[in-house]
């Protein structure tokens, strides 16, 4: 019976250590991972000693509803991060917000009616793992990997189950039509997490992935010498990523405090240097901090995040179908 | 009138009390699962999900996946376990004693934790491998059958070496010396005498191991990309982004549960036909072996210990490994993960803490009440009881969350996104275990101790407090600490249910393999294998319980 006592003193003093309140609270919801957010919280915590930020973590996806569903007694106050397609889907969630720095993030980074405000913007590549290509070339454009000769050496992740992977399916099949897209879903494996990809050319399981320039530089910054990122010559496409002020924030006061925090240049430079998420801001040197391309010297091909969010439900079908059919 | 006052109070209403908690909180999930699955969106009764996995060939590649990869592994792990038994049963060799004892370890780690351990030494970036290739030769890849096949046999054997070692000690070695005196060669009279009482054993413990790899979540689901099996695909259609139909993932959570079902019907038919009843005689002596044959003992089975040990190694040489983002830097140490788990992000060991304890209690104190009601205070109820308190057994970790998460998400019960349905998911996954733990004891308490105290005046409540309990305490901290281990570990039900703020080690290790970070994740695997082995040693050492009694 000692040893049930025990048990139970250890499970109230473990329901009693959680709790601990302020005067300035705040609730930050994200979906980014530990690293990053650690990051940017170490900054904010230097730069706004009063705020004391609680954070939820969790998918972009799974957030959004959980904001959904507490939109008669928000327990939010800021969701950090979301895709602009997503973001806009759950507009109505959404406090507007124009941040003293908004000028600093050029319009199309910026949400409608000061809704969201980008914070970082991945951008599409082929990561490359130099062992494993095997005396093939390395890929120089998306439409490279529509030869035959490529079938079964890239990888891709299957839209449905990332919505940066959508960005990516919808970017082709605007640019290389339904012919194009259906050359690329015959010849790729097709993954079930962004993860599964990066790792999986890391370890050398796929000679090429298609995948974001953040997750593919962490390979190389950390000294895999055989990691690669090649640029498509035909365009790279856009995902960026913003952040929120969830209408009905219990503390709007420190919610504006934690949106102007995460938007400051310290944070934005520091998220590039230490976690490549490549910044929204234009008064940020990219090239020079952290070894990534400046954005205006990238090709793009600009894709529309309003329009891709409408046609989510068809675009996967499609993928769907085509992928099925091999 | 008398009588009746007894077989209502307390035990008839505790007994009704215990059958209506499991029916809401096992039966009604399984029913609203079951009927999710039958019914189409406008409510009509339809079989259409059915049909679409019938004619779904990434389904149908799953399902015989699935089954291939059960009977493979079960296959081999009788393979490493039968005559694992019988060398420690039968034989003395060096380091017998620590080599027995070791394997029931494997039990107790994590899966999630011998997947990526594994990971580490074979994967594609694996210590092993780069090793091989500094030397220029490629490794085929760990990843899919060869790294799901090694890595779960490496788990399962456990389960027939120890279901095999108990009934060849209880074997009564008068049969062989008769069957020899009766002049028949040794090796003939071995397998004659020891199959029949060694095969019920491997038949039912196969059975177990079978439906745990169909089963299994966390190593298929890390080892297993490239191969469709049933338990990941049911896991991918319910997190999947678009929603996934719940009717869909209803119809493969029944499916799930009818190969369980079928297979615990064969065991028990299995065990009916083909058990003997042995009069307790002595098993025979451990016999002492040559020099070259020690050797070769000691050696084949300390590589199997080795190897199902290996994972603990890996896992804490991991979490002091220096790391740069995703990439490990072997050889160089560092204490940076642990610190950063411990220093930044300590709430999944936090939660982790509250939800196994808390599941614990609960669970024991329910276990222990239903154990006594069922044997103790047998009626037609308690039979009741004890049938519905075996379901969880046939569930899957991935269909019980499905189920949890379907039947409490809405309504007026709202347990989704709160510990509560963390705690329920930990405490009905692990209840039967529990349960079966407590019983062990009550079997061997005499009814007469309990009716002195009743004829003495005690009340029969009083009676369970001051006369059962108390006999009993050995199972009850066995149950509990059982309990715990097999609770702080659980993944593949909780990654189902939480949602942000619940993160349990298991599921923040299953977070930081799948973002890439295995340093991260083997630092919160070393915190989590602490809390599993400190109750163990305290048990074992401070409160001298026999946890691992292996008969």
């Amino acid at each position: 019976m000692k040893l049930l006592k025990f048990v139970m003193a250890a499970a109230m003093a473990g329901s009693v250590g959680v709790g601990t309140t302020q005067a300035q609270t705040v609730v930050l919801y994200s979906s980014n991972n530990t690293e990053t957010i650690e990051t940017a919280l170490n900054i904010i915590k230097k730069q706004k000693p009063g705020l004391n930020v609680q954070q939820v973590t969790g998918g972009t996806g799974a957030l959004m509803k959980r904001i959904q569903a507490e939109a008669q007694n928000p327990r939010g106050d800021v969701m950090w991060s979301g895709g602009f397609g997503t973001l806009g889907a759950y507009r109505d969630q959404f406090q507007a917000y124009n941040p003293a720095d908004a000028a600093s993030t050029p319009a199309p980074f910026r949400g409608p009616n000061n809704l969201w405000i980008g914070t970082n913007v991945h951008v599409m590549v082929m990561m490359v793992n130099e062992k494993q290509l095997k005396g093939l070339p390395s890929p120089k454009s998306w439409s490279d990997l529509m030869d035959a000769k490529w079938k079964g050496k890239f990888a891709i992740t299957d839209p449905s189950k990332s919505a940066t992977a959508y960005s990516l399916v919808y970017g082709l099949y605007k640019q290389f039509g339904r012919d194009g897209l259906a050359k690329i879903a015959q010849n790729a494996v097709i993954t079930s997490s962004s993860g599964t990809t990066y790792k999986g050319v890391a370890s050398g399981e796929y000679a090429v992935g298609l995948t974001l320039e953040y997750a593919a530089q962490e390979f190389v910054a950390g000294g895999q010498k055989e990691i690669k990122l090649v640029y498509p010559s035909e365009g790279s496409y856009l995902a960026p990523e913003g952040m929120v002020i969830i209408k009905g924030a219990k503390n709007l006061d420190g919610a504006k405090a934690l949106y102007d925090g995460l938007l400051s240049k310290e944070v934005q430079e520091a998220l590039l240097v230490k976690n490549f998420r490549r910044p929204t801001r234009t008064d940020i040197d990219v090239a020079k901090l952290s070894g990534l391309p400046a954005l205006n010297t990238l090709k793009i091909f600009d894709v529309n995040q309003e329009a891709a969010s409408a046609e989510y439900e068809q675009v996967v079908a499609l993928w769907n179908s085509l992928a099925k059919g091999k | 009138m008398m009588r009746l006052d007894i077989r209502w109070w307390p035990w008839g209403v505790l007994t009704l009390l215990s059958l209506v908690l499991v029916m809401f909180f096992v039966f009604y999930p399984l029913g609203v699962l079951f009927a999710n699955s039958v019914r189409g969106e406008g409510g009509e009764w339809s079989l259409a999900s059915f049909a679409q996995l019938a004619s779904d060939e990434d389904y149908r590649a799953a399902f015989r996946n699935s089954l291939v990869l059960g009977a493979t592994v079960t296959a081999l792990s009788i393979g490493v376990g039968v005559p694992f038994a019988y060398m420690v049963a039968r034989y003395d060799f060096p380091l017998k004693n620590l080599v027995a004892i070791l394997p029931i370890l494997t039990i107790v780690i994590p899966e999630i934790i011998v997947g990526q351990s594994w990971l580490l030494v074979f994967g594609n970036n694996g210590l092993v491998t780069n090793a091989f290739a500094a030397l220029g030769i490629e490794l085929p890849s760990f990843y899919g059958w060869t790294g799901m096949i090694f890595s779960m046999t490496l788990v399962y054997y456990t389960y027939i070496y120890l279901g095999v070692l108990a009934a060849l000690r209880g074997f009564d070695g008068q049969l062989e010396e008769a069957g020899l005196s009766l002049g028949t060669p040794p090796l003939t009279t071995r397998l004659r005498v020891l199959v029949p009482v060694v095969l019920p054993a491997v038949l039912v413990n196969a059975l177990v191991v079978f439906t745990l790899v169909v089963g299994n979540f966390a190593i298929s689901m890390l080892l297993g990309s490239r191969v469709p099996l049933l338990s990941v695909m049911t896991y991918n259609t319910f997190v999947s982004e678009m929603g996934g139909s719940p009717m869909l993932q209803s119809a493969m959570s029944m499916i799930s549960i009818a190969i369980v079902a079928v297979v615990l019907f064969l065991q028990k038919r299995v065990i009916e036909r083909k058990m003997y009843t042995m009069t307790q005689g002595r098993a025979p002596a451990a016999e002492r072996v040559g020099s070259w044959q020690a050797m070769a003992f000691t050696g084949a089975v300390g590589i199997v210990v080795v190897l199902s040990m290996l994972p603990l190694l890996v896992v804490f040489l991991a979490a002091f490994t220096e790391t740069s983002g995703p990439v490990m830097k072997w050889g160089q140490w560092s204490i940076g993960s642990l610190a950063r788990v411990l220093g930044n992000s300590p709430e999944p060991i936090w939660n982790s803490l509250k939800f196994a304890s808390m599941a614990t209690v609960i669970g024991v104190i329910f276990a222990v009440l239903s154990s006594y009601l069922i044997i103790k205070k047998k009626n037609l109820l308690t039979q009741w009881l004890d049938y519905l308190l075996v379901l969880p057994l046939t569930i899957s970790g991935t269909v019980l969350g499905i189920a949890l998460i379907q039947s409490f998400n809405a309504g007026w019960i709202v347990l989704a996104g709160t510990s509560a349905i963390m705690v329920l998911c930990y405490t009905v996954r692990r209840l039967p275990f529990a349960v079966r733990n407590a019983s062990s004891t009550l079997f061997n308490i005499p009814d007469s101790i309990e009716e002195a105290s009743i004829s003495l005046g005690v009340s029969p409540l009083m009676t369970l407090f001051k006369v059962v309990l108390p006999a009993m305490r050995a199972s009850i901290a066995s149950a509990a600490i059982l309990m715990w281990l097999t609770t702080v570990s659980e993944l593949s039900a909780s990654i189902v249910v939480y949602t942000g703020g619940l993160e349990t080690m298991p599921i923040a290790i299953f977070r930081q393999v799948d973002g890439g970070r295995l340093g991260l994740a083997s630092a919160y695997g070393a915190a989590l294998v602490t809390v599993i082995l400190l109750p163990i040693v305290v048990a074992v050492k401070v409160f001298r319980i026999q946890l691992f009694s292996s008969r």
